[in-house]
C-alpha cells in the first residue's frame, strides 16, 4: 500500500471567454501550495466549505485533473505523467459517473474485466459487494432505473470491487438518507480496516466522518488550514476559521484583555477574570494587550440562579439539537454567547443566568490575525 | 373529484408483484430490454450449431441464457453460454440424440402422407394430420425437455417423461397455438425472403422464437418441476 504525498500542488482554472491568442480573460486559483502526507491504510477526511478545492484535489490524486504546479507521489513515485487507469485509484464522485448503457452488474464488473480477471471471481466479488451494500436487487437495472442514492451505492460498489489501494470518495452519500448514510460510512470503515486500503473522503458535513476518520484535513479557499487527528483539531484549532468548523459544538469568541494579578498574568473577559491553565505566564505578555478568548459551547457552565461569579447573561433564544442537548444563546452586554447543555428544567427567553467558562479549555486567539496563541504548548 | 372523498384514509395501494406483468407483456418487456443480448445469443448459437452434432448442446446452452434473462439475472453472455455449452454437452447431446430421430421420422412421415393426400385418400389425410400433430407434440415436449435437462439433475428418462406429461396435461392450448403461429411465421418469413432471410434469421428469428418457447415452458417448469423436485441448479 503506497503512502500518498502531495507536494506544493496548485491549480488555476481559466474563467470567462477566451481572448485572442488563446489567452483567458481571468483565472481562479482553486488550489495553492497544498502539501500533504497521507499514510497508507489511513482514513482521511477532507473537510471544507463548498468551493474550497476538495474535489479538485481528489481529481488530481485520481489523475483526472492536471495540476498547474507541484507533484503527486505514490510511495515516492511521481504520478504526474501516469494515466488515471494505471494509478490504482478508485473514485466515487457525487455525480456517481456510472455508464448509462450498462446495468449495475456490468458497471461493477467493468474495472475487473479490464484487469482480465476470471469471470467467476468477478461474479463472486460483485455478489459479495452487492450483498453488503444491499443492492442485490438492483444488479440488472440500468442507472436510469435507479434512484440517486441507489446509483451512488452502485458507484461505491464498483469502486470497492476494483480493490485498488486508494479509494477516493467525494461526498458519495449525499443522496442517501441519514440512517443509510451512517451504515454506509461504517461499512466503508469496516472494509477499509479489512482490506487496508487508503481512503480519502471529501465532505462538508464534518459530523458524519468525525468519529470514523483517523486524519482530518481542513481546507479553505484552496489551502490546507490544518491537519491531524480529529481530537487534536477539535481541542486545539490553529485559528478561528479552524475553530469554527465544528458546527455541532460552536465556538464563542469573546474579547478579552491581559491583566496582571498578584498570582500572575490572567485574562479579563468582560467582568470575569480567567487564568488559562494551559498557557505559560510568558505567553500572556505584555499586560494590557487585547486578546480573543475562544471557548466551546459545551465548556460553558450555566448557573440559572445568578450569583456573583461568572458572566451575567440573559437568555435570548434556544434550539434543541438532535442529540438531545439544547443550544442556548445568551446576551452578555453587547456580546452573544452560546452554551450547550441538557435542559433539565424549562427556561424561557429572558431568563437570567450566570455563565462560567472552564479556564482549562479556553484557547486564545490573536484579535487581528485570528491565529491561536501557543497552541503547541496547550497540546503538551 | 368526489366532494365527499376520504383523504385521511389509506388508499387501496398496489399489490406486491402486480407490477411484474405476466404473459405476453412480460415477453415483450424481455425482448425490449434484452434485444442486444438476444442478437448476440442468436449469432453465438448459430456459430455453435455449425458442426451439426453440437446442435443439442447449443440449444441447451441457449436455454440457460434465456432462463437467466427470464429470471432477470445479470450474466456474462458469452462466458456463461460457453460454460453451459461445455457443462451440459453430454446430457444435451443424449437428449438431442433421442429427439432428433423422433422429430425427423414424424416430419418425414407427415410430409409423405401429405404428399399422398393430393390423390384424395382419406386414410392418408388422417395419417398425415396425426403425424403432423405428433410432430408438434414432440416439438413442444422438446421445449420443456431442453430447459429441464440443463437446469436440473433429473435422469434423461424422467426429463422426457415429465416433458410429455407437461405437454399432455399441463400445457395450455393457447400457448401451443402461440408457438405454432410463431413457428409458421418464422418458416413463412424464411421462405418468403430466401436467401436474404438466412442472414436475418440468425440474429433475429432464432433467438426470438427460442425466447418465446422457453419463456412459456419456463412458467410450467417453475410450477411443476423446479418446485417439486427442488433440484434446480
Amino acid at each position: 500500500m503506497p503512502d500518498l504525498f502531495i507536494k506544493n500542488i496548485g491549480k488555476v482554472f481559466p474563467v470567462g471567454e477566451k481572448k485572442r491568442h488563446g489567452q483567458s480573460a481571468g483565472e481562479i486559483c482553486a488550489l495553492s501550495g497544498v502539501n500533504l502526507k497521507i499514510e497508507s491504510g489511513c482514513f482521511a477526511a477532507l473537510v471544507g466549505a463548498s468551493g474550497c478545492g476538495k474535489t479538485t484535489l481528489l481529481r488530481m490524486i485520481a489523475g483526472l485533473e492536471h495540476q498547474s504546479e507541484g507533484s503527486v507521489f505514490f510511495d515516492g513515485v511521481c504520478m504526474n505523467d501516469v494515466e488515471p487507469v494505471s494509478r490504482s485509484v478508485s473514485a466515487v464522485f457525487q455525480e456517481y459517473a456510472l455508464y448509462p448503457h450498462l446495468n449495475a452488474f456490468d458497471n461493477m464488473a467493468f474495472p475487473m474485466m479490464r484487469k482480465k480477471l476470471d469471470r467467476e471471481i468477478i461474479r463472486k466479488t460483485i455478489y459479495q459487494t452487492a450483498r453488503s451494500l444491499d443492492i442485490e436487487f438492483l444488479l440488472n437495472r440500468k442507472p436510469r432505473q435507479m434512484s440517486w442514492g441507489q446509483r451512488q451505492r452502485v458507484a461505491l460498489g464498483r469502486a470497492l470491487c476494483a480493490n485498488h489501494s486508494i479509494l477516493l470518495l467525494d461526498e458519495p452519500f449525499s443522496g442517501a438518507d441519514p440512517n443509510m448514510r451512517g451504515e454506509l460510512y461504517r461499512l466503508v470503515q469496516r472494509l477499509q480496516k479489512e482490506r487496508k486500503f487508503t481512503c480519502i473522503f471529501a465532505t462538508h458535513n464534518l459530523e458524519d466522518v468525525f468519529h470514523l476518520c483517523t486524519d482530518l484535513i481542513l481546507m479553505d479557499h484552496g489551502k490546507v488550514l490544518q491537519t491531524g487527528p480529529p481530537e487534536q483539531l477539535f481541542t486545539n484549532p490553529k485559528d478561528k476559521t479552524c475553530a469554527s468548523f465544528f458546527a455541532n459544538d460552536p465556538y464563542n469568541f469573546l474579547p478579552g484583555r491581559i491583566v496582571n494579578l498578584p498570582k500572575g498574568p490572567a485574562i479579563q473577559v468582560m467582568d470575569m477574570v480567567l487564568i488559562p491553565a494551559a498557557y505559560s505566564p510568558s505567553a500572556l505578555q505584555p499586560s494590557g494587550n487585547s486578546i480573543d478568548v475562544g471557548c466551546r459551547s459545551s465548556q460553558i457552565q450555566i448557573v440559572w440562579e445568578p450569583g456573583r461569579s461568572g458572566l451575567r447573561a440573559v437568555l435570548k433564544y434556544k434550539e434543541l439539537h438532535p442529540d438531545g442537548n439544547t443550544l442556548y444563546t445568551f446576551e452578555v452586554g453587547q456580546a452573544k454567547i452560546r452554551a450547550l447543555a441538557r435542559e433539565t428544567q424549562m427556561h424561557f427567553c429572558g431568563a437570567r443566568a450566570s455563565l462560567l467558562i472552564n479556564p482549562e479549555s479556553v484557547v486564545l486567539f490573536h484579535p487581528e490575525t485570528g491565529a491561536a496563541l501557543c497552541h503547541e504548548r496547550q497540546l503538551s | 373529484m368526489k366532494m365527499n372523498a376520504q383523504f385521511t384514509r389509506e388508499g387501496k395501494g398496489i399489490e406486491p408483484g402486480k407490477l411484474r406483468r405476466p404473459g405476453f407483456p412480460r415477453y415483450f418487456e424481455i425482448m425490449r430490454f434484452e434485444w442486444w443480448n438476444l442478437i448476440k445469443l442468436g449469432c453465438l448459437t448459430f456459430a455453435c450449431c455449425l458442426p451439426i452434432l453440437t446442435i443439442p448442446a447449443a440449444m441447451g446452452a441457449m436455454c440457460v441464457s434465456i432462463a437467466a434473462m427470464i429470471a432477470d439475472k445479470p450474466q456474462f453472455l458469452c462466458h456463461d453460454y460457453l460454460t453451459a455449452f461445455r457443462i451440459n454437452f453430454k446430457r444435451s447431446s443424449c437428449l438431442g440424440g433421442i429427439y432428433a430421430p423422433l422429430l425427423l421420422v414424424s416430419a418425414a412421415a407427415a410430409s409423405l402422407y401429405l404428399f399422398f393426400m393430393k390423390s384424395g385418400g382419406i386414410i392418408a389425410t388422417v395419417c398425415g394430420t396425426a403425424m403432423l400433430v405428433s410432430f408438434q407434440l414432440i416439438l413442444f415436449s422438446a421445449f420443456y425437455a431442453f430447459p429441464m435437462v440443463v437446469k436440473t439433475d433429473l435422469p434423461i428418462k424422467t426429463v422426457i417423461r415429465n416433458a410429455f406429461l407437461l405437454v399432455f396435461f399441463r400445457d395450455s392450448l393457447v400457448r401451443q397455438l402461440c408457438i405454432f403461429c410463431g413457428e409458421c411465421l418464422a418458416v413463412f418469413l424464411i421462405f418468403w425472403f430466401y436467401p436474404y432471410s438466412i442472414l436475418l434469421s440468425v440474429p433475429f428469428l432464432f433467438p426470438l422464437f427460442f425466447l418465446l418457447s422457453t419463456y412459456f415452458s419456463w412458467l410450467g417448469l417453475e410450477k411443476y418441476v423446479f418446485y417439486q423436485e427442488g433440484k434446480s441448479r
